[in-house]
């Protein structure tokens, strides 16, 4: 019975294989390469030449760099607060039995996930339009035009305005998460507390919270991944710009190898994506397990 | 059973690895470093183009360009291009053209990505700022032997590296362009255009407080500004010396020498001429922003003239009182022509052997002929290929331009065109932040310089 249960080890390893492989393939060859090539300066296959850590002196020395990363951590910070923040809350309402049309709400609130970045950064650059966008005709409207600007073309507003689409379509995602999660919590430990007069805010913030605190650090983790490869949104709708003030790391490295036609020092830029992702994955988990142990 | 069912995942396995590696390309890369030799081609080309029968060899030619029908109704470049690929094809029954069609924006980077790869289609696209990691690297057949620079307008300097030609170019365009609606100027108290850049300054602040745009600019795409602005006021200040010292990796002068920080600091001056959301918008954008009267002028390169003509049905009243002038100049110099014909031209793969080779080569020199300089000429445009150019009676705005593109004595390079893509993609960052007010001239020309050490290092 355990034999039919079980395969044997070798056709375990012979299915897992073509996985592996493909794995393999796409993602540690690559990133095997890339180390690789961050110590070349290197613009074609038949032109290279090996520099030693002269593209890592060049990284701490390029002040592009510096932008980038703390654009892509600014947008982590907006985006832990709005994503998973107004996730959290929303999916806290639409788990109430008092609200009707919860389908629906959640299913509209899904919805931007499902488009395309490309499209998102056109139609809000749309929405910001400093001519015939909709805010500067709200702006109009309520006469306070003297309020309008061109909001992607400055460098104090323009990371700002970044985020808010980039919060506006994954709310959705982390709060179908999240409303997974809370259909395990059992419907009589809220109940048990509005008996003893717990309001909807303690129920969420002393009932709701610590129950699914592994699924927030989950969409944590997403979240800061996400944030870390931001690309198309951003290439989308300033193109980094104005200067460099909206460029991200991954956009950079882009630019840098394709553009610029610099593959070394590109590869040395994703290589410093891939070490940032994963001190600030080890830095959340770390705090994760300090509040854990806390509780 | 279970043996079976052991014996199907290892054969999916490898047929799944096989299909991985099958993703590759056909051919190994050749592994010279020496420009690639092609007489011997040449000369087994006739013998091979044809069998025992009688029949031209059957040949098989692949080619990446960004000239898609849609492009070819509204562009006349993509027209010509097209209707050249179209001669050749009709020409060459017996050779099969596989096109691969990249938009105008990603196909700079797509060649980019294939000649790090080694990896580049048999008819190829080839740019100045390339030649070095192309030619230099063997990629591209020597064609020196079957062309004439003379009948080109640049002698093709644009696809010579180290005394060798290397493609053939199809493109020429001039940059420093204002169209400008003669009308609104008078209105506003002009009766002329500004004569120089200063008096430009002057108009736009006149402009501003009417609550116009004295000057329509797209620079989402970075480049534009410093095609139309930043390239002529470094002739200004700079001069030609200059520029070419520096195209040419020199050390005589230095971007941080005063003259270029003066370029800059007269660009940063120009801000006022321009829509406040410059760095947010394109080109297409400013066009009609002009052409809906919202803008006294316009900033284009040669094919704005078209753009804005294919606009006109809706706003005759704009085009009808257009006019195009050279941007004037700076410092007190005469304005100098910015121009390219580096922008595109077409080489042949140094793969190629014999008919594969001669067929490539009728194919690039088909796309830069004589018959595809009378294409563009019709459609009053210019092209690289020498031929006068006569557009009368198509309007006082091809007339003007006509005069701009037959009169002008001095005549200098587009830097996006010629310099290096990691200088150039620097000066287009910063001079969005010139705009923007957030660095300063002097740490422009400080950024060229570290980034022109790093590039000169060898």
């Amino acid at each position: 019975m355990k034999d039919c249960l079980q395969p044997k080890r070798s056709v375990m390893i012979a299915y897992l294989l073509p996985g592996v492989l493909i794995y393999i393939l796409i993602l540690i060859v690559p990133t095997i390469m890339a180390l690789i090539f961050s110590f070349f300066k290197f613009t074609s296959i038949k032109s290279f030449s090996f520099v030693g850590l002269q593209n890592y002196i060049t990284l701490f020395n390029d002040p592009s760099v510096l932008t980038a990363l703390k654009n892509n951590l600014f947008l982590i910070v907006v985006c832990l607060i709005g994503q998973i923040g107004i996730a959290f809350v929303l999916a806290c309402i639409l788990s109430s039995s008092k609200v009707i049309l919860a389908n629906l709400y959640r299913t509209v609130i899904y919805f931007p996930v499902t488009l395309s970045a490309v499209v998102i950064g056109y139609v809000w650059s749309m929405v910001y339009d400093f001519n015939y966008g909709i805010l500067v005709s709200f702006l109009k409207a309520v006469g306070r035009p003297d309020l309008a600007a061109p909001w992607l073309a400055q460098n104090d507003t323009v990371m700002l305005c970044v985020c808010v689409p980039l919060v506006w379509q994954y709310v959705g995602f982390h709060l179908v998460v999240m409303l997974s999660a809370m259909t395990t919590i059992e419907k009589d430990i809220y109940h048990m507390s509005e008996i003893d007069g717990a309001n909807g805010f303690q129920k969420a913030i002393y009932i709701t919270l610590p129950l699914i605190k592994n699924t927030i650090f989950i969409c944590v983790l997403l979240c800061i991944s996400a944030n870390m490869k931001v690309f198309d949104h951003i290439m989308a709708m300033t193109n980094g710009g104005p200067g460099y003030s909206s460029n991200v790391l991954a956009l950079y490295a882009y630019k840098v190898s394709f553009s610029q036609m610099n593959m070394g020092y590109g590869s040395t830029i994703s290589v410093a994506i891939l070490v940032v992702t994963l001190v600030i994955f080890g830095a959340a988990s770390k705090i994760t397990s300090i509040i854990k142990g806390n509780d | 059973m279970k043996k079976k069912w052991f014996i199907v995942s290892i054969v999916l396995a490898l047929s799944m690895l096989l299909c991985i590696t099958g993703c590759g390309s056909k051919e190994s890369p050749a592994t010279s470093d020496k420009p690639a030799d092609t007489s011997a081609n040449a000369s087994n080309a006739s013998s091979s183009q044809t069998n025992a029968d009688g029949q031209k060899e059957k040949v098989t030619l692949t080619i990446i360009h960004e000239h898609s029908e849609e492009a070819a109704q509204h562009i006349p470049s993509s027209a010509g291009f097209r209707a050249m690929l179209d001669k050749f094809k009709a020409e060459h029954p017996w050779v099969t053209l596989e096109e691969t069609i990249i938009s105008n924006a990603e196909i700079g980077n797509k060649y980019l990505a294939l000649i790090a790869a080694d990896d580049l289609p048999d008819v190829t696209y080839v740019r100045y700022p390339w030649l070095e990691d192309m030619a230099g690297n063997g990629m591209l057949a020597d064609l020196t032997d079957y062309v004439n620079p003379d009948d080109y307008v640049d002698g093709l300097f644009s696809v010579t590296y180290n005394g060798r030609v290397y493609g053939l170019p199809n493109k020429h365009s001039v940059f420093n362009l204002i169209l400008y609606n003669e009308k609104m100027w008078k209105e506003a108290g002009f009766d002329k255009f500004p004569e120089t850049i200063d008096e430009l300054i002057e108009a736009g602040k006149v402009f501003k407080s009417m609550g116009k745009t004295a000057i329509a600019v797209g620079n989402t795409g970075k480049w534009f500004a410093v095609s139309y602005f930043a390239s002529p006021l470094m002739y200004d200040y700079c001069g030609k010396e200059w520029v070419e010292s520096m195209l040419a990796g020199e050390t005589k002068y230095s971007w941080t020498d005063e003259s270029f920080v003066n370029a800059m600091a007269k660009l940063q001056e120009m801000t006022v001429l321009f829509n406040e959301d410059i760095n947010m918008k394109d080109d297409i954008w400013a066009a009609g922003w002009y052409m809906q009267g919202n803008a006294a002028a316009h900033a284009v390169g040669s094919w704005g003239v078209d753009t804005c003509k294919n606009m006109s049905s809706d706003y005759p009243e704009v085009w009808n009182n257009t006019r195009v002038i050279i941007l004037p100049a700076a410092n007190n110099k005469t304005p100098t022509l910015i121009s390219a014909t580096g922008g595109a031209g077409t080489g042949v793969n140094s793969k190629l052997k014999g008919a594969e080779f001669q067929a490539a080569l009728e194919c690039c020199l088909q796309i830069s002929s004589k018959d595809y300089a009378k294409f563009m000429a019709e459609r009053a445009s210019p092209t690289p290929v020498k031929i006068d150019l006569d557009f009368s009676g198509r309007g006082i705005q091809y007339e003007d331009l006509a005069a701009i593109l037959n009169g002008s004595k001095d005549v200098g390079l587009n830097f996006n065109d010629y310099f290096k893509p990691n200088l150039s993609s620097v000066l287009q960052e910063e001079v969005q932040n010139l705009f923007a007010g957030t660095t300063t001239p002097q740490a422009v020309a400080e950024k060229m310089q570290l980034t022109y050490d790093n590039m000169i290092k060898k």
